[in-house]
């Protein structure tokens, strides 16, 4: 591992102490999802669709419903009629019609896996009997699995009032393209007619899920009262909360989300599969009752990241200065729209500065699971496609690829594909930092290539509320509404230890339920350590003043002669200077000088800056069979401030895993029934880590001026080179340019012999 | 400046000149515009004021300031 390359001058931030929720973890006592049990739950189960597209004639529940042990079956009809309703949930808007149709299908199915029905019962045998008993009658509806087949004259239309937004003039007639955006500036074509070295390519690959571990699961539990309790495992319970509530039509503060520790997400777990169906089958039944997936039921019906075809063209002028990059993708949406289409037109070519450019997204519906979040959400698929696009440049340019990245990369002040200017960005310091890593210049063995890639990813910040409280033995509690997905608890108690300057030890970091605590947007966008970090700050600073005021008081001093210093509370002026207090002794007398301390920070945090990477990657190719090894790994990435450098480092690697899994093994594959062949595990190649080395990290540290320890969110950026970095390390080992995801051993083996 | 989807989906124009108090003000303008925008802009509008996103729509916005509608990205 790499030291961050400043000199910190902070006692905490930028220190490992070990995570406090680390010893549950590893004892097994942490309460996963599918761990938690309430008294007297109920064991729901859910029927899927076999059928990719299909309507629901009828659905008879009478013989489930009879079965001994059965206590409640619902349907969509259970589900109120809803208006159409665009909200900002989780990680995009969604309208509240669709969220509720994905989570029990009304009148159509939309793709194998689509939830038909559920059942809760005594046992988990009966309720999957009870499945068996339910006769629906379908009627098949054509499919459609392709982007470009889906956008066919002619092509099954999945909703009959879906029109294509984004397009002039308005469209007569409806579509499976949802939307299509189109942004950036100069002639394009002009400048690509006049460049002196051009390159084009088109790029494919299908969706990927986002592999977590833990499957999707709840408890809910509705009282006749109204009143509902729902536990679950997500990225974001106030999202899980608003969702539910919106889609049963009932007030939010009438449901309590009690978030469960969280077996990875990626995004994924930032909308509801289950949750409103828990809580219909508990008010059915008057009890608890649990769901949980199956992984077959994982990988049918909750949502990957989109497959895709992006063209690229891209131009430059004799000595590498970019003069035109045109770029055009569409992107599964799967059933129902989705959000990617915006930040991939975001994250596409905006790294560059280039006079001349065009990006073009759209979002195409068809027979597959509904596309959501996944880790820079539609940034490394058009990331794949552009920075394979640059290196297969360099080599017609006779550049360096580092180089001709360093010529033309963006700085601050720069526009980006939108116009608006980038802020801080260390996408240059990253490059620097690679071009001086060993690794890049190491040698390579026989059979070995390398590759670099460069991305990055827009970060977020968004709302956070916060709550720091003393106990009366000067203890402090840190209480967030965003869900511990990657050692945030660790993150803040170091943030309000730097604040409070006391012992990280004094400080313990909770997440609180969407009862105990105010609004919180999901954990996801890379946004916690910098949004909910601000605001820990800001009440760690609003105690750390009340604190001097108590001792004021405790003392009858004015208050501007209270400083705090070193953890203590220290009189400056007067005849009691040199006094000092301890959190603890002033608590200890908190009661009788204003009563309990504590302070709330609720804010809508802004200043957040992208974060960028670079990638180097080493392979070894087996020519015989195609098997493509990474031999060594470097991601470089710009973090702003490393409050833990541990967890960044974990962040790092876990992004560069999962893209190097992207882009040798996962893919969906749907056999010609139109049913998924790889659910699960075993035929779903994810990497372990046998497959890859120690993937070696550099935190590149740029501060962030809008944050006050420098944090710029570092979560997603690690998945956006691995795609072209891997491919353009496996051009370097073979001379072959592959376009197309995953590049498996039998798509590399036929590239190196494609006589067979 | 009205970028895609906006401009084509609610416009029909890229470029508009409005006189706005702060951003809510927009908002209600840009709904006179084109009905229906008001109810989309809080989950899939970003606002720019001056090349920065501004999360306030409260704040006020001087005479000359340019304003970027964007989509709104989240993450994963």
């Amino acid at each position: 591992m790499n030291a961050p390359v400043t000199i910190k001058q902070f006692r905490h931030v930028g220190t490992r102490p070990v995570r406090p929720d680390g010893v549950d973890k590893v004892t097994g006592k942490a309460l996963y999802g599918p761990d938690f049990k309430a008294p007297g739950m109920l064991w729901g189960a859910i029927l899927r669709s076999p059928h990719p597209h299909a309507r629901i004639a009828s659905i008879d529940t009478r013989k489930a419903e009879a079965l001994a042990g059965v206590k409640a079956v619902a349907t969509g009809r259970d589900f109120p009629t809803l208006q159409s309703l665009v909200m900002h949930v989780g990680e995009g808007a969604s309208d509240i019609i669709h969220v509720a149709r994905n989570c029990l299908a009304f009148d159509k199915v939309l793709y194998e896996g689509h939830a038909v029905a559920a059942v809760a019962a005594t046992t988990p045998e009966i309720a999957r009997e009870a499945l068996s008993l339910i006769a629906v009658e379908y009627e098949e509806l054509p499919f459609v699995l392709g982007l470009e087949e889906a956008l066919a004259e002619g092509a099954p239309l999945l909703h009959a009032d879906m029109f294509t937004k984004g397009v002039e003039p308005r469209p007569e007639k409806p579509s499976n393209a949802s939307m299509r955006l189109e942004m950036g500036f100069g002639d394009v074509d002009a400048a690509l007619a006049n460049a002196a070295f051009t390159v084009s390519g088109r790029y494919t690959m299908e969706p990927v899920h986002q592999g977590y571990i833990e499957p999707h699961a709840c408890v809910a539990s509705w009282n006749a009262d109204g009143q509902a309790q729902i536990w679950c495992s997500t990225q974001g319970h106030f999202a899980v909360r608003a969702l539910t509530a919106s889609v049963l039509a009932i007030p939010q503060a009438d449901i309590r989300v009690m978030p469960l520790e969280i077996g990875g997400g990626f995004g994924g777990k930032t909308t509801v599969y289950l949750e409103p169906v828990a809580m219909i089958l508990s008010r059915k039944s008057g009890r608890p009752v649990r769901l949980a997936m199956t992984r077959d039921e994982v990988f049918r019906a909750s949502g990957p990241a989109p497959g895709a075809i992006i063209e690229v063209r891209i131009g430059a002028d004799a000595q590498g200065l970019f003069k035109a990059a045109y770029v055009e993708f569409k992107y599964h949406s799967g059933a129902f729209p989705a959000i990617d289409a915006a930040a991939g037109v975001a994250s596409a070519i905006g790294h560059y500065r280039i006079a001349n450019t065009r990006v073009i997204g759209t979002e195409v519906l068809c027979n597959r699971p509904a596309a959501k979040a996944y880790r820079a959400p539609g940034a490394p698929q058009v990331n794949f496609a552009v920075e394979s696009a640059i290196d297969e440049l360099a080599g017609k340019l006779g550049i360096d690829p580092l180089e001709l990245r360093l010529r033309n990369a963006a700085a601050q002040g720069d526009p980006q594909t939108s116009g608006v200017p980038w802020g801080r960005i260390g996408w240059i310091e990253c490059l620097e930092a690679a071009k001086a890593h060993p690794h890049w210049s190491a040698p390579l063995g026989p059979n070995q290539g390398r590759g670099i890639a460069g991305g990055y990813w827009g970060n977020y910040g968004g709302p956070s509320t916060v709550v720091v409280s003393l106990a009366e033995d000067g203890t402090f509690t840190v209480a967030t509404g965003s869900p511990d997905i990657g050692g945030s608890r660790a993150a803040m108690a170091i943030m309000a230890a730097e604040v409070l300057d006391v012992p990280y030890q004094q400080v313990r970091c909770i997440v609180a339920d969407t009862a105990s605590i105010g609004v919180s947007m999901v954990t996801g966008g890379s946004r916690t350590t910098f949004a909910t970090g601000k605001a820990v700050v800001e009440a760690a600073q609003a105690v750390r003043r009340t604190l001097c005021e108590r001792a004021a008081r405790q003392w009858n001093v004015p208050a501007g002669s209270v400083e705090w210093s070193d953890g203590e509370a220290v009189c400056i002026a007067g005849e009691k200077a040199g006094t000092r207090a301890t959190a603890g002794q002033i608590a200890a007398r908190a009661s009788h000088s204003g009563g309990p301390i504590a302070a709330l920070s609720a804010i809508n945090a802004a200043g957040w800056l992208p974060g960028f990477g670079a990638h180097i990657c080493d392979v070894e190719v087996d020519p015989e069979t195609g098997h493509v090894r990474i031999v060594r790994y470097t991601a470089i990435q710009d973090v702003g401030t490393a409050i833990h450098p541990d967890y960044v480092e974990g962040q790092i690697q876990g992004g560069a895993v999962q893209g190097i899994g992207w882009a040798l093994n996962e893919a969906y594959v749907y056999g010609a029934s139109g049913r998924l062949d790889n659910a699960g595990f075993l035929d779903y190649r994810m990497p372990v880590a046998s497959d890859v080395p120690m993937i070696d990290t550099v935190m590149v540290e740029v501060p962030n001026p809008d944050h006050p320890y420098g944090v710029k969110g570092v979560g997603e950026v690690p998945i956006v080179p691995p795609l072209a970095a891997v491919a353009n390390a496996i051009h370097g080992a073979t001379g072959k340019r592959l376009r197309d995801l995953p590049m498996a051993p039998d798509r590399v083996h036929a590239a190196l012999h494609p006589q067979g | 400046m009205v970028m895609p989807p906006f401009d084509k989906e609610f416009f029909r124009t890229d470029r508009l000149a409005l006189e706005a108090h702060n951003l809510f003000d927009l908002v209600e303008k840009l709904d006179t515009l084109a009905p229906g925008f008001a109810a989309i802009a809080q989950p899939r509008v970003h606002f720019a004021v001056d090349g920065v996103i501004e999360t306030d729509w409260s704040r006020v916005l001087s005479p000359a300031a340019e304003v970027i509608v964007l989509p709104r990205v989240g993450g994963g």
